[in-house]
């Protein structure tokens, strides 16, 4: 009896204590395809065992390496079978076998990224997120220290796969400036405006790097290599708040210096700007860890609030688990099992507090049918855990309608009812700043306010920002399209939709081009009605185009289509 | 599991349903045994490999858990007397061990260094006694060692775990 119990506790104390230890879940698959001769089987190197193998190449010779890089991966395995599928997804025997292949080559992703819990859960993953994940894990989380060899080189992939139409990371060529030349001139720069003392290359104080870009040209709508622009960052490692960087064109004139102390940086920039940064860095924001959460809640926590979104988000408190907390793995499984969902689930797990207690909120974005696409997604479940007793607190599902705020998956439920209301800040993009009233708010077509998104800048001034196919029509035709539109979404929400929108702002893209089908002339009309301009959280978005010949109407109104204006916050 | 047979009828089992089946268990003794995580993946690797080549002479004669363990401990001795082993640094602190995934409890941690602390001869036995549930008989057989060699380095492993391997009154 007590040899049975002995036993018990046993393993009981190494089943637990050692469950972090990871399966290989291709281990057997490994070695029946070495027995059959199909690839060797390669033995893990402990750091001391490294070290050792190291010193005796050194004190013989060098040796080749059999082993596939990263890149020759991703080119080889990865970017062929995504250009043989019709999907922009990975199915999961795809991902089965790009893991494995990157196992056999000892790289090993991170066991936490959204990727590998869609893996874990049996599903497929995004094309470009997944050569995205692995070029992270191979040059670095954040995109922006690449060298330009690596960008330019994750820009081909992207091409390769369509996830790019061009490829705007450049390798200088011909009589462009090098990358040694733009380094030295970026210091010599810096050192000019400021007296700056930096170094040419990344040491142990600055961290330098660069990108050459192309950059868009509006009137022609085209990325010319004239446009071509570079940067230089240098960034202060160690704590420092300091950074500069240089711009200047593919010859290396014009150059512009500026120097930011980041602090201070952060406090001019807008949430947006903030999310763009850790965006570039980490992924969207449904790929970001906890660790990511809590850096973006402290980057926010002194910015002055001017929407809602941004109250909300600089009062969740994100934060990571206090000591004591159930992991982060756990309370997905708690979610899973509360939900019951199935099908194709990405997740993403957020710490933060509610009503003083640390809670994880979790997001369960569902597709039924098992199959991971673009579009709305069928079941978005949002679970708010204790984290320090998992116990569930609040399980809410989003969807998709006015009375639904995104924020929900983002945020604790208990801000959504207590946000203040804070007047709309027009954008800066246009100078003749002036918020839309009631009464204009249906004139997008003559009216002189601004938001954030070009959908609600006036026409003319899109024509004269864009140009190309951006055209001013009649006054005529913009208010007959815009009964088609506003027809469209009574046809599929209701009659009362619009109204029960509230105080809505209508805003318009409109151009004129050929139809691919025809080669007619088209007016393509996209309207976008929302009280919330400047992130598009609500409301209804309308596309349609009708031939140029005839005037619009009902009868001629090709490719309609009518959705939540808020269609990518899930 | 169902492919995988019984000692009396052991001819045919599934591989790759014994690797699912028992890598997770192979792994946590080697790691107990080596005490490296590396090293204890390249063991479970090791161990498999010889299980797959060795499948077809397995004739059921002992229970193909008992077999595939007997593997593991006599593939971690290898690597234990290996010349490699020279180099590691081998003292024992819970910080070496991988985070869990699952809660534990601060007397699983002490058990666990304690075990890794043992020395290697009496590691072995009580993780085959203890861990894999193996008889007198099994450990025997598996280390090529008489009745009298496995019950007294068990009873010096166990006198050196005492009060570790107690129930107490949380795990009523």
């Amino acid at each position: 009896m007590r040899e049975a119990e002995e036993r018990e506790i046993f393993q009981n104390a190494v089943d637990r204590r050692l469950s972090g230890l990871q399966e290989n879940p291709f281990l057997a698959q490994r070695i029946m395809n070495a027995e059959k001769g199909e690839i060797k089987v390669k033995k893990k190197l402990t750091m001391s065992m490294v070290l050792v193998i190291v010193l005796i190449l050194i004190a013989v010779t060098a040796l080749a390496v059999a082993l596939l890089s990263p890149k020759e991966i991703v080119e080889q395995v990865a970017v062929p079978v995504a250009q043989s599928n019709e999907q922009e997804n990975y199915t999961y025997e795809d991902l089965q076998n790009l893991l494995q292949t990157l196992n056999e080559n000892g790289i090993t992703l991170d066991e936490g990224s959204t990727l590998m819990q869609a893996f874990k859960a049996g599903h497929g993953y995004w094309e470009k997120d997944t050569i995205d994940e692995i070029c992270r894990t191979a040059f670095g989380r954040n995109q922006g220290i690449w060298t330009l060899e690596q960008k330019h080189w994750y820009g081909e992939m992207m091409k390769a796969i369509g996830a790019w139409g061009i490829n705007i990371w450049l390798l200088p060529e011909g009589e462009e400036i090098t990358l040694s030349e733009a380094r030295a001139l970026a210091v010599k720069t810096l050192e000019d405006a400021y007296g700056a003392e930096l170094p040419a290359e990344s040491n142990e104080d600055w961290e330098v790097y660069e990108t050459f870009e192309l950059a868009w040209q509006p009137e022609t709508d085209s990325y010319p290599r004239e446009n071509a622009q570079w940067t230089v960052w240098f960034s202060r490692r160690n704590g420092g708040s300091l950074s500069y960087d240089v711009t200047f064109d593919r010859f290396g004139q014009n150059a512009v210096p500026w120097r930011a102390s980041f602090l201070e940086h952060i406090n001019t920039k807008d949430l947006g700007t903030v999310m763009d940064d850790l965006e570039e860095r980490e992924g969207t924001c449904t790929q970001w860890s906890l660790e990511t959460w809590a850096e973006f809640g402290n980057l926010i926590s002194d910015m002055e609030i001017k929407s809602q979104n941004e109250w909300l988000y600089q009062h969740a408190g994100y934060c990571l688990p206090p000591e004591g907390a159930i992991s982060a793995e756990e309370a997905l499984e708690i979610a899973r099992k509360e939900t019951g969902a199935s099908g194709w689930i990405g997740e993403n797990i957020i710490c933060c507090i509610c009503n003083d207690r640390p809670i994880y909120k979790i997001c369960q974005r569902v597709f039924l049918d098992g199959k991971q696409k673009g579009g709305r997604y069928d079941q978005v479940w949002c679970l708010e855990i204790d984290c320090m007793t998992g116990e569930v607190l609040d399980v809410r599902e989003y969807t998709y309608t006015p009375d639904n705020n995104p924020m929900m998956m983002y945020v604790p439920f208990s801000l959504l009812s207590g946000v203040p209301s804070f007047e709309k800040e027009p954008d800066s993009m246009n100078s003749e700043r002036r918020i839309l009233t009631q009464a204009e708010k249906e004139s997008a077509y003559q009216t002189e306010h601004s938001a954030a998104s070009i959908y609600f800048l006036p026409l003319e001034k899109q024509a004269e920002l864009f140009g190309g196919f951006h055209t001013v029509p009649s006054r005529e035709e913009y208010d007959k399209a815009l009964a088609t539109a506003k027809k469209a979404i009574a046809s599929r929400y209701g009659a009362d939709a619009l109204e029960t929108l509230g105080d809505y702002q209508t805003g318009v893209m409109h151009q004129e081009n050929s139809s691919v089908e025809t080669g007619e002339p088209q007016h393509v009309w996209d309207f976008m009605f929302t009280t919330d301009p400047t992130y598009l959280s609500d409301g209804y978005r309308v596309r349609f185009r009708y031939p140029a010949n005839e005037k619009s109407g009902e009868e001629t109104v090709l490719d309609l289509t009518v959705e939540h204006a808020n269609l990518g916050n899930g | 599991m169902s492919n995988v047979k019984g000692p009396d009828e052991a001819q045919n089992p599934d591989f790759e349903e014994l690797v699912a089946q028992y890598q997770g268990s192979v792994l946590r003794m080697c790691f107990l045994y080596l005490c490296d995580k590396t090293l204890a993946e390249d063991a479970v690797q090791e161990t498999f490999v010889k299980v797959y080549r060795g499948l077809d002479g397995f004739h059921g004669q002992s229970s193909i858990k008992t077999w595939i363990m007997k593997i593991a401990i006599h593939t971690c001795y290898d690597m234990n007397h290996s010349g490699w082993f020279r180099h590691f640094d081998r003292r024992i602190t819970p910080e070496m061990l991988p985070e869990a995934a699952v809660p534990f409890e601060e007397r699983d941690e002490e058990l666990i260094t304690a075990v890794m602390r043992l020395p290697i001869k009496l590691r072995e036995v009580i993780l085959l006694f203890y861990y894999q549930g193996f008889s007198i008989q099994e450990i025997m057989d598996s280390l090529g060692v008489s009745q009298s060699t496995v019950t007294g380095r068990l009873k010096r492993g166990r006198d050196k775990l005492r009060g570790l391997l107690e129930r107490r009154d949380s795990d009523a």
